[in-house]
């Protein structure tokens, strides 16, 4: 017996456009903008090529409209205060949920992801990640009380965008107080168009506050000519693609967002539940999830139950429903736009021998859709595993231990899930694998907060737009440094240090794992016998050239005594932090999360440069303490304390490779250290910093700036609170609950 | 009727594999009561595939031959004539699968559909339903007896106790033996999930159940109230494809 059709539900997309004629324009200041002569480009149906709409070929002189209007609003809404702003977006929230029939359907039309999870859990996701931070707003977010927004932040979304992520970082930047400009190429253009329309019903954001401009990936390249835009932010794209869309620097450019997106990597494991797995499994492999749109699932099984699990995946492949993705019933719809059939992959794994698996669905005629597709046997050098696609590959290991090794070494993995019955063994293998999302016998892609915008995540979304008060605003040429205490002349220069940058990540890297495993009172232990060194040895190192000892006067500005004495209160104090740090758990709705911070893993602290940051040695305490390895490069005058820094912590117990100090003379080491990818780069070298091109490849870029206060003050309040989450990464494990 | 399953030997292997992960499960149904919905004339037909699948039933301490007699006329005619033929489905003999009565009243059951003129069958519950704690030999006496009575079907309820205590060979070596006593009528298997504590444990005693040859079985858990709607018995991959089929056809039936 058949199931029959579902009613369709493209009717209130097709109504809206027409209502607009299907020719659009850009959203600028509250109105539609259709500037005269210009270009148009087309916005077709994902699954049909069908032509939907025509939306402008934005240039300059529009996006410098919308960023003038923005910039206009945005000190209006950032004055409007917390509450009031949090009144706007919870108005935006309930006009968005009466629209949702539309917003779905636009969404399912234009990028294919099936109607059943635009209507339902991507509009679900996508509100909730509005309505937390709208809470916070209310409330007024702990620790970030007297943090301001950032001014201009533009949003370029590319590729497979979904309503929830779109949805998610407006919600973050809009409630701390900033104006976005979404920049949008048309294969995605028609959602933020009909949620920026939808804003300005009822008064949801004033005029100004969301603009939307269309046009091609090239219009990217325009914002270069705008530093008012302080904070970029994007949706969607590839690593490589971004690079190619930066500017500035992380001194003096706009601060960058990337989403890295990437697959799931899922580890099935001796005590598995395999129905349940197999069914979550083949529940994403048809729909890419919301928030890492590039879809794909690598399934790293034991070997006991990899064919047990092959089998019941491939039974379940062979039920999913391909086609239109209007009709509810669909489980899988077209390959999104601006994405490259996996074709090509499946013949590459043939000829290398595997096997792959493609049920014999019947596709749709005309479009581009592509059949689910299991590939087993692969090789481990094999394309299937460095590149995402929307495919399943299944790989057997013999061990939780080796599935963990297999999982670190593979590229572009976004969020892991375990599962197993047994739960001693599925919590540790949870946790010593280095993701920052992992589920316990769950797969549910579609949040990367893990069951709910949970507390932890969106506070450090409204981070990622906020402007902490120990950093000033960033004019049009007034560089951040006003505050900061950089050394009074440029110095000399000095010997190069590159090869052993190099030796010294490596060592740090093999070092950091088991440093960053010790017990929080472990690396207490160690950083008060260090202090304790420090406090009592008067001269304990060889003699400096700048003399930074004790004994003397000291010839610099805050004397050698005050510098040991904040050394030495910075080791007592994260020590402490250190020992009573915890995580927290939150509770989401379907379950728990614990959501914990990690250590980043290998710091490199580019110190050296032109105008150095002068007390930068107090940022080494907190990232030791939180268990990371650290590669400094330091300035002539910084290599000493610093070394005696790393005498008395070694001496303490401290592994060796834990803290290695090089000297780098007058020039900034910054991009060489990022060639090396440590987890994390801090630029301390003031003036001349790399560009963002030549950094962007690390994850984690941080210019510490001002916050560790000005010359003889303490440091502001809120820096600890800073310090210890630019040293440590998220890490969330989710633990589903429930079912009565 | 469907082929007769003739079963296995024990297969201790097949059930000490077994996990089952609650929350996963129910997210699972969850999903597929959602999304998977049929509309308009495809819902007609369903339902009316549904109502000849039901086993019409009572089961009441104050069942006389005149409640059961009225069952079996509704038993012919399980929907109005007029909506019937609204559907045009008036002629195709829409009737549901089985009467289902205690084995005092299984006489009474096949007398009334005799002179109704139809062959549905009847059914009859037995091994000391519902409970299920009396003796393995009067549980064998009833099925043989309701046999006698005319009984086409036997739903026999498990020993629960066996199933929370673990004797898989006791529950497997009792089934088999129900099977034995059924000679020729068919075998369904009632596992009362609600009593049976976990879902690992539906799943356990349901490969048990196929292994010792049921025909059909169904999850109706008599008398227990429970929370979800529909219960979602994993599907185990022993299961024959007809089997699969006809566990979404049987339910509980409507009581008179």
């Amino acid at each position: 017996m058949e199931e029959g059709p579902s009613p369709g539900g493209a009717a209130p997309a097709e109504e809206w456009l027409e209502t607009h004629g299907r020719a659009l324009g850009h959203f600028v200041a509250g109105t539609w903008l259709k500037p005269p002569g210009r270009g148009t480009l087309q916005c077709r149906e994902a699954a049909t090529g069908r032509l939907l709409a025509t939306v402008p070929r934005g240039e300059e002189t529009d996006l410098a409209a919308a960023v003038e209007a923005a910039a206009t609003a945005a000190t209006r809404w950032g004055g409007l205060g917390g509450p009031r702003r949090a009144q706007h977006l919870q108005r935006l929230a309930a006009v968005l949920e009466r629209g949702a029939a539309g917003v779905g359907a636009v969404a399912a039309l234009l990028g294919g992801r099936p109607l059943s999870q635009t209507l339902g859990s991507d509009l679900e996701l996508g509100l909730r990640l509005l309505r937390a931070p709208a809470g916070w707003a209310q409330l007024g977010p702990p620790g970030l009380g007297d943090w301001g927004p950032l001014g201009v932040v533009a949003v370029v979304t590319s590729g497979p965008c979904s309503v929830a992520a779109l949805l998610w970082k407006l919600g973050a930047l809009l409630a701390m107080g900033n104006a976005a400009v979404v920049l949008s190429p048309p294969e995605v253009a028609l959602v933020p168009l009909l949620v920026a329309e939808l804003s300005g019903e009822g008064g949801a954001l004033p005029p100004g506050v969301l603009n939307v401009v269309t046009g091609t990936p090239g219009l990217r390249r325009a914002l270069r000519a705008h530093p008012r835009v302080a904070a970029v932010t994007f949706l969607g794209l590839r690593q490589e693609e971004v690079q190619d869309a930066v500017w500035g620097s992380p001194w003096q450019g706009p601060r960058l967002g990337v989403t890295r997106g990437g697959r799931v990597v899922v580890i099935v494991l001796e005590s598995a539940d395999l129905d349940s797995a197999a069914a979550a499994i083949v529940g994403s492999v048809g729909t890419p999830p919301a928030l890492f749109p590039w879809g794909g699932c690598v399934v790293l099984a034991q070997e006991g139950v990899a064919t047990p699990l092959e089998r019941r995946l491939r039974d379940r492949l062979g039920g999913l429903r391909v086609g239109d993705p209007l009709n509810p019933g669909t489980d899988v719809g077209p390959l999104p736009p601006m994405a490259a059939p996996p074709e090509g992959l499946a013949q590459a794994a043939r000829e290398e021998g595997a096997e792959v698996f493609q049920p014999p669905v019947t596709l749709p005629p005309g479009g581009p859709f592509y059949p689910p597709t299991l590939l087993t046997g692969v090789a481990p050098a094999s394309r299937c595993l460095r590149e995402p696609a929307p495919v399943l590959v299944l790989l057997p290991v013999r061990s939780p231990g080796e599935a963990v090794t297999v999982t670190s070494g593979l590229p572009h993995v976004a969020a892991g899930a375990v599962w197993a019955q047994d739960v001693t063994l599925a919590l540790d293998t949870a946790d010593r694998l280095p993701l920052g999302l992992v589920w316990v016998n769950a797969l549910d892609p579609l949040d990367p907060t893990g069951g709910g915008a949970g507390a932890g995540a969106s506070l450090e979304a409204l981070r990622e737009f906020g402007r902490p008060p120990w950093d000033p605003p960033r004019d049009v040429g007034n560089r951040p440094g006003t505050l900061l205490e950089l050394s009074p002349e440029p110095v000399p220069g000095g010997p190069a240090a590159a090869p052993d940058i190099a030796a010294a990540v490596e060592a740090a890297r093999r070092v950091a794992l088991g440093w960053g495993r010790l017990s929080g009172a472990a690396r207490a232990r160690v950083l008060r016998e260090a202090a304790a060194a420090l406090g009592g040895a008067g001269t304990a190192g060889p003699p400096q050239k700048d003399g930074g000892d004790d004994d003397d006067g000291g010839d610099d500005d805050d004397g050698g005594d005050d510098e040991d004495g904040r050394l030495r209160g910075a080791l007592l104090r994260w020590a402490a932090h250190v020992e009573l740090m915890g995580g927290a758990v939150q509770e989401v709705p379907g379950g728990r999360a614990l959501v914990m911070r990690r250590p980043l893993g290998v710091v490199g602290v580019a110190w050296s440069g032109p105008r150095p940051l002068r007390r930068a040695l107090e940022l080494l305490p907190p990232a030791l303490a939180l268990g990371n390895g650290l590669v400094v490069v330091a300035p002539p005058s910084g290599v000493g304390p610093a070394l005696r820094l790393r005498q008395v912590l070694v001496a303490a117990g401290l592994p060796g490779g834990a803290l290695t100090v090089l000297p780098g003379g007058a020039e900034n080491h910054g991009a060489t250290l990022a060639r090396h990818r440590p987890d994390g780069l801090w630029l301390c070298g003031g003036g001349t910093d790399p560009d963002w091109a030549s950094v962007g490849s690390v994850a984690h870029v941080w210019v510490p700036g001002g916050i560790l206060g000005g010359p003889g003050q303490e440091p502001p309040p809120g820096a600890e609170q800073e310090l210890e989450l630019r040293c440590t990464r998220p890490r969330c494990l989710c633990l589903p609950a429930g079912g009565p | 009727m469907a082929g007769r399953n003739p079963g296995t030997e024990l297969e201790l292997g097949w059930i000490s594999k077994v996990h089952v992960n609650r929350p996963a499960v129910v997210r699972h149904a969850e999903q597929i009561k959602k999304w998977r919905t049929v509309k308009g004339n495809w819902q007609a037909a369903w339902l009316l595939k549904a109502v000849t699948c039901i086993d019409l039933t009572t089961l009441s301490g104050d069942d006389t031959p005149s409640n059961v007699h009225r069952l079996c006329f509704k038993a012919k005619h399980p929907i109005r004539e007029d909506l019937l033929k609204a559907l045009d489905m008036h002629d195709k003999g829409i009737t549901v699968g089985a009467v289902c009565v205690y084995p005092a009243r299984v006489t009474d059951a096949v007398n009334a559909l005799k002179a109704a003129g139809c062959n549905i069958p009847v059914a009859s519950v037995a091994a000391g339903f519902p409970s299920g704690q009396t003796p393995l030999e009067t549980k064998l006496a009833e099925i043989k007896l309701a046999v006698e009575y005319g009984a086409r079907e036997i739903d026999i309820v498990i020993s629960r106790s066996l199933v929370l205590t673990g004797q898989w060979e006791g529950l497997y070596k009792e089934i088999r033996q129900c099977r034995e006593a059924c000679g020729e009528a068919h075998m369904k298997t009632i596992l009362a999930t609600g009593e049976l504590g976990s879902l690992a444990n539906v799943y356990k005693a349901s490969m048990i159940a196929m292994m010792a040859g049921k025909h059909l079985y169904s999850e109706s858990q008599p008398l227990q109230d429970s929370a979800e709607a529909i219960r979602y018995t994993p599907v185990s991959e022993a299961e024959p494809s007809e089997t699969r089929r006809s566990q979404q056809c049987t339910g509980g039936g409507g009581q008179l």
